[in-house]
């Protein structure tokens, strides 16, 4: 079976950044863009960029830790990271292809996309639709 | 010092003739006195100008200041607050942009910046969470604020940051020049020039702290609420769809109060003439969204994006928007929307405010047509109603202060009329020196009232009356006659403690038809835990706005000054739905007796005593000097 994972059209971003704080709100009940799970990137003319985790079949961050902190969730089947296992060692950051996990800078842990545990609020608040899920 | 919940707690001071920054705390009592955003700005500045200074004076603050809801993702309040004393206007300046700098501050640790001294040479200011950096700006100086934006990102090696920069109208001290945030602009009263004059070309802001509210959970029960009411209100699909120019057709031909050629017509009569059956105007966006908008563009936390990004071939912009389709359209004669378009972007990228270069050329071009300015004045441009190229080109003159056009336009149309002579100044259409937005208030009286009085000067935001003028109600108020000149004062007086009251809280004013004054209070107990209720917020919108009266006094400010453009009170409406109607001086007198008695000032427009204590300003009483 395919790994869930949040469909993006950039294309229709208007750069609002809802998703952005919403996150943080939803996992950590306080608003900062540099713990949320997806983020945006205001690019030339206008676009811009959407990066959260694609969910990969063979994902480079779960091969790249080195104390295996990031496993396949049963239910859920994505990669989700284990906080208290974690080092914080950043591998996981050097090996994503989409750089769509991060090192939280207060708990100095890794954090990606867990699609809010099969329910991602940030799809909710995309009145723009270019975050989808299912 | 336990952290004041729903604020990020300090206020930075930066003094950048000693390079040297200090930070302080926020008090309770202030942030309740006060809640943030225009009410810190507004009590800041008038605290550090008490005396009567030139607004390039190093002492002169530039303030930054992110209204007390920005940064917490609540649809649609996102909006940051730049004050200062204008130079445009020599008194209170308030400039509002939906910028990410204002989220920004606030996750580096900052509720306000206050940024004071001079430099010799370019700088720019580099927040970055705790690190204040002076960094050199020399190689920077002379760019457009696009170009800025993207060099400083490379810079600092990181396209997250938030910026607000100056173009080259700023460096040269044009007086209509603004900051631009990520082409969000905090456009109005010539805030460029206060940064220019510090030689400060940009401020990049990176955070990383945590913004907590006071209490999450309930936060997390309002958001899916807010927001649904923000997409499901039948103003979502024309703001999206259309963006802020959606009713122009309606102001043109419902209303008539659309302000053409420099104020002598109140509806695109050229424009309307050349049209087939069934065409729509060139500068109404149910003709052009189709043809050249290519996407949405937000302000941070909007979930209803206005700003419309227009392309057409080499050029990409985000605008043109209800005003600049006013002010570098109808008012220069000019119904191309490709030449809009482009003078909004060059607007834009020379950092300068569309609204008051638009309607200073409107101004000049009315000099040309009379023989007022020949050929010879304006470098040759043959400065028509309706010549584009010619309104292109006096941009670029203005922001470069260029040529002999450049010279006279740079300062906006009250100091070219000055400089000029000649009787210009009775059709130089500003307020205190800043130029009408568009509104042809001489069918819209109320409004005329509003930016007879506003702080600022001319102004559609202060009291952001024109809704409920146009219509003839909203919120509390209904059968309002916009032609009348009765029982204005009240009104004004309301709508300006309201609007104070959603620049200290960041709300776009946009959005004032969906959370009104009453869904507010639910919302700001849930990030601050203040427990106020919706008359304690009218209450302090309205000391703030007793304050900015206060400071305007003391630079010397009179009830003179609350006046409007000699054609407004002179020259009647020609033709359309308005046909007929100005403001004359007798009626202007009254609403402002009316306007006055409303607010508990004096006759001569000075807050009393009782009024000021009464707002719990004893000592601003005693400064001013306020009687009874």
């Amino acid at each position: 079976m395919p790994r869930p994972k949040l469909k993006i059209n950039p294309a229709k971003c208007t750069g609002c950044e809802m998703c952005v704080s919403v996150c943080t709100m939803v996992h950590e009940k306080v608003v900062n863009p540099k713990r949320s799970r997806i983020r945006i990137v205001k690019e030339k003319n206008f676009d811009f960029k959407i990066i959260v985790c694609m969910q990969c079949e063979d994902p480079a961050c779960v091969k790249a830790c080195p104390v295996n902190a990031i496993y396949i969730h049963e239910k859920l089947n994505i990669p989700i990271v284990d906080s208290e296992k974690c080092t914080g060692c950043g591998k996981c950051v050097e090996a994503c292809p989409f750089k769509a996990i991060w090192i939280d800078p207060v708990t100095k842990k890794a954090i990606k996309c867990d699609l809010c545990m099969g329910d991602p609020q940030c799809v909710k608040y995309c009145s723009a639709e270019a975050i989808t899920y299912g | 010092m336990v952290k004041l919940p729903g604020y990020a707690g300090k206020i930075l001071y930066i003094d950048i003739s000693k390079k040297k920054h200090k930070v302080v705390d926020v008090k309770e009592s202030f942030a309740r006195k006060y809640l943030g955003g225009i009410g810190f700005a507004t009590r800041i500045l008038y605290d550090l100008l008490k005396e009567k200074v030139d607004a390039f004076d190093a002492r002169n603050p530039i303030i930054i200041s992110p209204g007390l809801l920005t940064g917490f993702g609540v649809p649609t309040f996102s909006k940051v607050v730049f004050a200062s004393k204008s130079p445009l206007t020599g008194g209170f300046s308030r400039s509002v942009a939906g910028g990410r700098i204002g989220p920004a501050l606030k996750y580096a640790g900052y509720d306000t910046v206050v940024i004071q001294g001079r430099c010799r040479k370019p700088i720019y200011i580099f927040i970055d969470d705790d690190r204040v950096e002076f960094r050199k700006a020399e190689d920077l100086w002379g760019l457009s604020t696009r170009e800025t934006e993207e060099r400083l990102k490379e810079e600092i090696g990181d396209k997250t940051v938030a910026t607000a920069v100056i173009g080259p109208a700023g460096e040269n001290l044009s007086l209509i020049s603004c900051i631009d945030c990520e082409e969000r602009q905090a456009g109005r009263t010539g805030l460029g020039a206060i940064m220019g004059a510090k030689k400060i070309k940009a401020i990049a802001v990176r955070g990383s702290k945590d913004l907590i509210p006071y209490d999450p959970d309930k936060l997390l029960e309002m958001l899916p609420k807010i927001y649904k009411e923000c997409v499901t209100h039948p103003a979502y699909e024309w703001d999206v769809n259309w963006g802020t120019a959606e009713f122009i057709d309606w102001m043109n031909r419902e209303r008539g109060t659309f302000p053409v050629k420099n104020f002598q017509e109140g509806f695109f009569k050229d424009a309307y003439a050349k049209l087939k059956e069934g065409e729509k105007m060139p500068l109404d966006p149910y003709y052009w969204v189709p043809k050249y908008s290519v996407r949405n563009r937000a302000c941070p936390s909007c979930v209803k994006p206005c700003g419309k990004v227009f392309k057409s071939r080499d050029l990409i912009v985000e605008g043109p928007e209800y005003e600049t389709l006013y002010s570098l359209g109808g008012a220069c004669g000019v119904d191309d929307i490709e030449t809009v378009a482009k003078a909004h972007l060059l607007c834009d990228l020379y950092g300068l405010d569309g609204i008051s270069a638009g309607v200073t050329i409107g101004w000049a071009m009315e000099c040309y047509e009379k023989g007022l300015l020949t050929k010879e004045d304006t470098d040759g441009i043959e400065l028509k109603f309706g010549n584009g190229e010619a309104m292109l080109k006096a941009i670029e003159a203005i922001a470069y202060r260029k040529g002999k056009l450049g010279k006279l336009l740079a300062d906006g149309v009250r100091k070219a009329a000055r400089k000029l002579g000649k009787g210009s100044s009775r059709f130089a259409i500003h307020v205190k020196g800043l130029e009408l937005p568009a509104y042809d208030v001489r069918g819209i009286k109320g409004m005329a009232l509003a930016v007879a009085v506003s702080t600022r000067g001319a102004c559609h935001l202060t009291a952001c009356i024109y809704g409920t003028e146009l219509v003839g109600k909203w919120w509390k108020f209904e059968n309002i006659d916009r032609l009348s000149a009765e029982n204005k004062g009240y009104e004004v007086k309301v709508h300006e403690d309201l609007m104070a009251l959603y620049d200290a809280l960041g709300l776009c004013k946009f959005s004032r038809h969906i959370f009104f004054a009453e869904k507010l209070p639910e919302i700001v107990n849930a990030i601050t835990g203040f427990n106020v209720d919706t008359a304690y917020l009218m209450t302090v919108g309205e000391r703030i706005y007793n304050i900015q009266r206060a400071f305007n006094i003391k630079q010397g400010f009179t009830r003179k000054d609350d006046t409007l453009p000699y054609r407004i009170m002179h020259d009647p409406i020609p033709e359309g739905p308005s046909k007929g109607s100005y403001v004359k001086p007798s009626e202007l007198r009254k609403m402002l007796d009316e306007y006055y008695m409303a607010r508990g000032w004096s006759k001569e427009g000075v807050p009393t005593k009782v009024k000021l204590v009464t707002l719990d300003l004893e000592d601003i009483a005693e400064e001013i000097g306020a009687g009874i």
